[in-house]
């Protein structure tokens, strides 16, 4: 029989303190692949699967048939802390709004105002805003130590869409402000 | 492009209508062939089965994620998020969901039998 893995035995630990309720039922995966299965049954049943070397990847969503994970978390505890946070029905936070990834980093709103060089208001604002400007959540993502992506998807390929825009030779380098010497 | 539940009910139809597999090999290459084609026609999303991370479309098991069940010789379990496949010696197959138990398609080898069941595997 094989013995459970160190970071699920963790990620489980963590997940019963977090969610005292949460009955996890925990299934080897693949042979070769090494995974494991975590299912948490109930009202609104999540799996969580562990591969290693990468982590634990979950979707607050059913997926379809063989789909991935929308959300991945190499850490256990973080892991299990975002898990509470979609399960928990007494929370008043929308699960993947921008309030609930800054308290799954432990910043404060005073923190992360202070990083962007705001006010805190402007911080409560923003979180309980329905549109942002891609910019507006770059610089958020950022502030709590995150890389911002955004993706172009077709049938055919996918590509990144980049926010700013980097001067290069090709698009014409600014000019020097001294004259060229002969 | 079609909705993620129409692609599965597609897939779906589509298994219950091919030729039935013969061995295991086969039906793991008619259930990713179907599905790889459902997806490829419909989905809007190009194929990219190396990424873990959800990118909307739908993926067959691979064979890294095969286990053979104690007791059941025989019998291999795919295991993914939401789903159990489940592939018999005769090429016989299910797909039932986790969460609930539902299954979604059972097909019948092309012996035109389907999976054993514990009792068989006793030799009851």
């Amino acid at each position: 029989m094989e013995s459970v893995p160190e970071p699920v035995e963790a990620f489980v630990a963590e997940l019963t303190v977090q969610l005292p309720g949460v009955r996890p039922q925990i299934e080897a995966g693949g042979e070769k692949a090494g995974n494991w299965w975590i299912d948490l049954p109930g009202p609104k049943p999540i799996t969580v699967e562990w591969r290693p070397g990468v982590g634990f990847g979950f979707s607050s969503e059913p997926g379809g048939y063989g789909e991935g994970p929308a959300e991945i978390f190499r850490d256990p505890e973080r892991a299990a802390h975002r898990i509470a946070q979609l399960l928990d029905p007494a929370s008043t936070v929308a699960p993947t709004g921008l309030r609930a990834i800054r308290e799954l980093y432990g910043v404060t709103q005073k923190q992360i105002a202070t990083k962007l060089k705001i006010q805190q208001a402007a911080i409560s604002r923003l979180e309980t805003r329905g549109d942002f400007k891609i910019e507006t959540i770059s610089q958020f993502v950022r502030a709590l130590g995150g890389h911002p992506e955004v993706r172009a998807v077709f049938p055919d390929g996918q590509l990144p869409i980049h926010t700013t825009r980097k001067k290069t030779k090709a698009h014409g380098a600014p000019k020097s402000r001294r004259p060229a010497r002969a | 492009m079609l909705s993620k539940d129409a692609r599965l009910r597609l897939f779906l139809d589509r298994l219950l209508s091919a030729t039935p597999a013969a061995n295991p090999d086969e039906a793991i290459a008619l259930i990713a062939t179907l599905l790889n084609a459902v997806e490829d026609e419909h989905s809007g999303v190009p194929a990219n089965p190396s990424s873990w991370q959800s990118d909307g479309r739908m993926y067959p098991p691979q064979a890294d994620m095969a286990r053979t069940l104690p007791g059941l010789p025989g019998l291999t379990v795919y295991r993914s998020r939401g789903h159990r496949t489940l592939i018999g010696a005769n090429g016989a197959f299910t797909i039932a969901e986790i969460h609930g138990g539902k299954v979604l398609v059972e097909k019948a080898g092309a012996d035109g039998r389907g999976l054993p069941t514990p009792r068989d595997a006793k030799g009851a």
